[in-house]
């Protein structure tokens, strides 16, 4: 067996030549969320089974996450000609519609009109943290666990404590570990072989390129490894940046492949603090004209934005893990950020145009 | 009996299921293919295996379930197991199954028949002596 061992420890140089370089000059401004005014959207998510076989049932998320700061799930209403109950998930209480047709249904079809606010949120963390919030012991226990996805020993255990040596305070911590993603998680052609869809298959076969999902699970996994806490946060982009980056927000009011997932940390005396490692990599990926140095300006201001601060442009449906779909005989999902279906016994390929239609639209009805 | 895990979305997968399918039909008599997907949707499985026909049996493990008893934390990975069904050596990358002698490769396996030992991890290199 051969496998291209990589170097899991290069940080550090890259990040203070950056350090040098002039600020990134937008022309809305510097990249600086700040909680302002709240910005309210509709989204309107609308399902199709097309070819209906057996008995149907879908199931679509619904936003289910409430943060008195940043977000607000102002409900959601749905028609259908199927039988639709809202469910939740008893662990995470992520919220979702469940749809179950007749078989004799040969066009299954459900909407679903959702409402949310939102505003930026944005942490100071160069000033001390005087908030007096703390998680419980139970709500620290549940955010350090590992699943199924997440596990937290073992490989993500080792480079977890690699990668944190020597730093002392959680914040440095968790920029230890947000530099490292940031510094590391690039497609290397070299490396063959995909992981089974686990952090810890990425860190053992060195694949750690990957989608929002991917990366910022493996960020989670790594600094609960270091016994901090932290969560994944399940999403979709409705709006653009204003800050002008393409790559950080929906570019239309058809949103239906902008899910994006986030992350937080939870750091004593700051609460649950934005991070988003993975959209930097978005930005050195994607941000026109594309394939960007970890050092251009655009990614050194998104790099320092987003650990602790994001974008009021987003969707917040849940914290949810190993997802059981009531009513279905299909496997747990690792998360809940798409609609689902099954056909019969079988889950539709939720990617699959041809038998599994869905648009999803956005409408800002306040400006911001 | 090569044990074989895969996933349609992985593009070493899918490059490699043909040369396993070729190698499957030449020593149909002496070597069993069995592959299995790990963690897809039925459908994406059949529908790529319309495209992608194999003549050995398709297993799905939905729920990663046999891939973690097996220890698979990489895709392709092939398990190589020996005439008593234990497993021999195993690839965690895909493999050039066009290059590989049946015979020499049955000759190996019984060099060790009758023996329980770990499964070895092999290099390319050596899997092609």
């Amino acid at each position: 067996m051969h496998l291209d061992k990589r170097s899991f420890l290069k940080a550090g140089a890259a990040f203070t030549f950056a350090a040098g370089l002039p600020p990134f000059a937008l022309a809305q401004g510097a990249f600086a969320p700040q909680p302002g005014s709240w910005r309210s959207f509709q989204v309107v998510t609308k399902l199709e089974v097309v070819k209906a076989e057996g008995k149907t049932q879908a199931w679509i998320p619904l936003p289910s996450v409430n943060e008195k700061d940043w977000f607000k799930s102002e409900g959601s209403e749905w028609t259908t000609n199927g039988a639709a109950t809202k469910a939740l998930d008893p662990k995470y209480g992520a919220e979702m519609l469940h749809v179950e047709w007749a078989e004799s249904e040969k066009a299954p079809v459900v909407e679903v009109i959702s409402k949310i606010s939102t505003r930026d949120r944005a942490i100071d963390l160069s000033k001390a943290g005087t908030a007096s919030i703390d998680l419980t012991a139970a709500e620290r226990k549940f955010n350090t666990a590992g699943n199924e996805l997440i596990p937290v020993d073992g490989i993500v255990k080792e480079t977890s404590d690699k990668i944190v040596a020597g730093k002392q305070s959680e914040i440095e911590k968790v920029h230890a570990i947000y530099d490292w993603m940031i510094e590391n998680t690039f497609r290397d052609a070299k490396v063959r072989g995909c992981g089974v869809g686990d952090i810890a298959s990425m860190l053992k076969t060195g694949n750690l390129g990957g989608k929002c999902a991917d990366l910022n699970a493996l960020f989670v996994g790594l600094v609960r490894g270091a016994n901090i806490p932290a969560r994944d946060v399940y999403g979709i982009r409705v709006a653009p940046s204003k800050f002008g980056y393409k790559a950080l927000g929906a570019n239309s009011e058809i949103i239906t492949k902008a899910q994006h997932c986030r992350s937080e940390v939870f750091l004593k005396g700051y609460g649950w603090v934005a991070t988003d490692p993975a959209d930097v990599r978005k930005v050195v990926l994607e941000e026109p004209p594309t394939n960007l140095s970890v050092n251009d300006p655009k990614v050194v201001a998104a790099r320092q934005t987003l650990f602790g601060a994001s974008e009021g442009n987003w969707l917040a449906y849940n914290f949810a893990h190993d997802v059981v779909l009531p009513g279905s005989k299909g496997p747990k999902l690792g998360f809940l950020m798409y609609p689902q279906a099954e056909c019969g016994p079988s889950r539709l390929d939720c990617l699959d145009p041809d038998t599994f239609k869905y648009t999803i639209k956005s409408k800002e009805l306040t400006a911001a | 009996m090569l044990v074989h895990f895969f996933a349609t979305w992985c593009e070493p997968c899918r490059e490699e299921l043909p040369a396993l399918n070729r190698l499957s039909a030449r020593a149909t008599d002496t070597v069993k293919v069995v592959a299995i997907s790990v963690a897809e949707v039925d459908i994406r499985v059949q529908r790529f295996l319309e495209t992608t026909p194999v003549g050995f049996p398709v297993l799905l493990d939905r729920e990663r379930a046999v891939a973690r008893e097996w220890g698979v934390s990489t895709l392709p990975t092939t398990f190589i197991l020996g005439a008593d069904l234990q497993p021999r050596f195993f690839v965690e990358a895909d493999f050039a199954w066009d290059r590989i002698d049946s015979s020499a490769l049955i000759a190996m396996l019984a060099k060790n028949a009758g023996e329980i030992r770990p499964a070895k991890s092999v290099r390319r290199s050596t899997m092609e002596e």
